[in-house]
């Protein structure tokens, strides 16, 4: 039951960090293929930040590892649950609906 | 004014293609060497130059209050990016783990600990996991083994216990240890000698990368211990 649950919480998380850098990539473009391109670029980033971080070493690899989507994503389907990985997801679902709000806003100033 | 304008605009092309020319220089005319930083600062300047009149239009096009927003904006987003940055690195540091499996597979048990701990505290060190072949990535399981100690407080150092294999000699796996602290490095004797007791040990071994953990708690010094200052 345990890993099922937090398998189910890794994926929820994931997901709403999935939708808000989505959410942030469409605010920037009306283009709809545009922001989706944008979105795949951005989180095939992240994804591939974990096999960088292997070559980097030292404190650069572990702050590499530790953005990278997979590392946390892999201890949710453990059935371990640790609140590192369930900030990395929030903050950076917060931080991408943050950066959506201040490019919406822009429009309004930037004309 | 405009015709300025117009002619520095035309630099761009002249720019570029002189930092085509310092990417290729190296291919074609090796010897020149010396010829790539002139090429290179050249390139750039012309195009820093055709920039101007974009940047004297946009200027022109912006007014007071959108470059104001503009700046507010841009300290905002810097101020949350430090903020996530704090909370990601708290968050790392600090963190707490909770293991819902049966029978709590990806932790250690208590007498684990305890053993781990009593090992410690005597000062001893150990080797706890093989060593990997040369080039071969660290797997994951050490890394959260050592982790997972950190978290219970248990001091665990890791280094690498592998000694130079000299060509003809019978070395053992495990040798001398390598630390750094405050720019010394320190060689102790630590889990084993090596045949022959030779104390060499490879540049550049003890960083963090490819490496057994160990258990060491600081006990007494021992004979075999020495210092070197790096």
């Amino acid at each position: 039951m345990g890993p099922l649950a937090t398998g189910y919480l890794g994926l929820v998380l994931m997901g709403g960090m999935f939708l808000a850098i989505g959410l942030f990539a469409s605010s920037l473009t009306e283009n709809q293929i545009v922001a989706a391109v944008v979105t795949f670029g951005i989180l095939l980033m992240l994804w591939v930040l974990g096999w960088t971080a292997e070559f980097a070493g030292g404190p650069l690899g572990t702050v590499l590892t530790h953005l990278s989507i997979l590392e946390h994503n892999d201890t949710f389907a453990k059935g371990v649950l640790d609140t590192k990985d369930v900030i990395y997801y929030l903050d950076f679902t917060a931080l991408a609906l943050f950066l959506t709000l201040r490019s919406l806003e822009a429009r309004r100033w930037a004309g | 004014m405009g015709g300025l304008m117009r002619r520095l605009d035309l630099a761009f092309y002249p720019g570029i293609a002189v930092l085509a020319a310092a990417v290729v220089q190296p291919f074609v005319l090796p010897q020149q060497s010396r010829l790539w930083w002139p090429l290179v600062v050249v390139g750039l300047a012309l195009v820093a130059l055709s920039l101007v009149p974009w940047v004297v239009g946009a200027r022109s096009s912006l007014g007071a209050r959108t470059v104001r927003y503009g700046f507010n904006t841009l300290v905002m987003v810097v101020l949350v990016l430090g903020i996530i940055g704090v909370v990601e690195a708290l968050s790392y540091r600090h963190n707490a783990r909770m293991d819902l499996t049966e029978n709590r597979r990806h932790s250690l048990s208590s007498q684990t600990i305890q053993l781990l701990k009593a090992i410690a505290d005597q000062g001893e060190r150990g080797r706890l996991l093989p060593e990997r072949p040369a080039g071969q990535a660290p797997g994951r399981g050490p890394v959260q083994a050592v982790r997972a100690l950190r978290r219970r407080q248990v001091h665990v150092e890791v280094g690498r216990s592998r000694p130079r294999a000299h060509a003809g000699q019978g070395v053992r796996r495990r040798g001398l240890r390598h630390h750094r602290a405050g720019g010394q490095r320190t060689y102790r004797e630590g889990a084993g000698r090596r045949a022959g007791g030779e104390a060499h040990q490879r540049p550049g071994e003890g960083d963090s990368r490819g490496q057994a953990p160990g258990l060491h708690r600081p006990g007494p010094r021992r004979a075999g211990d020495h210092q070197h200052r790096a």
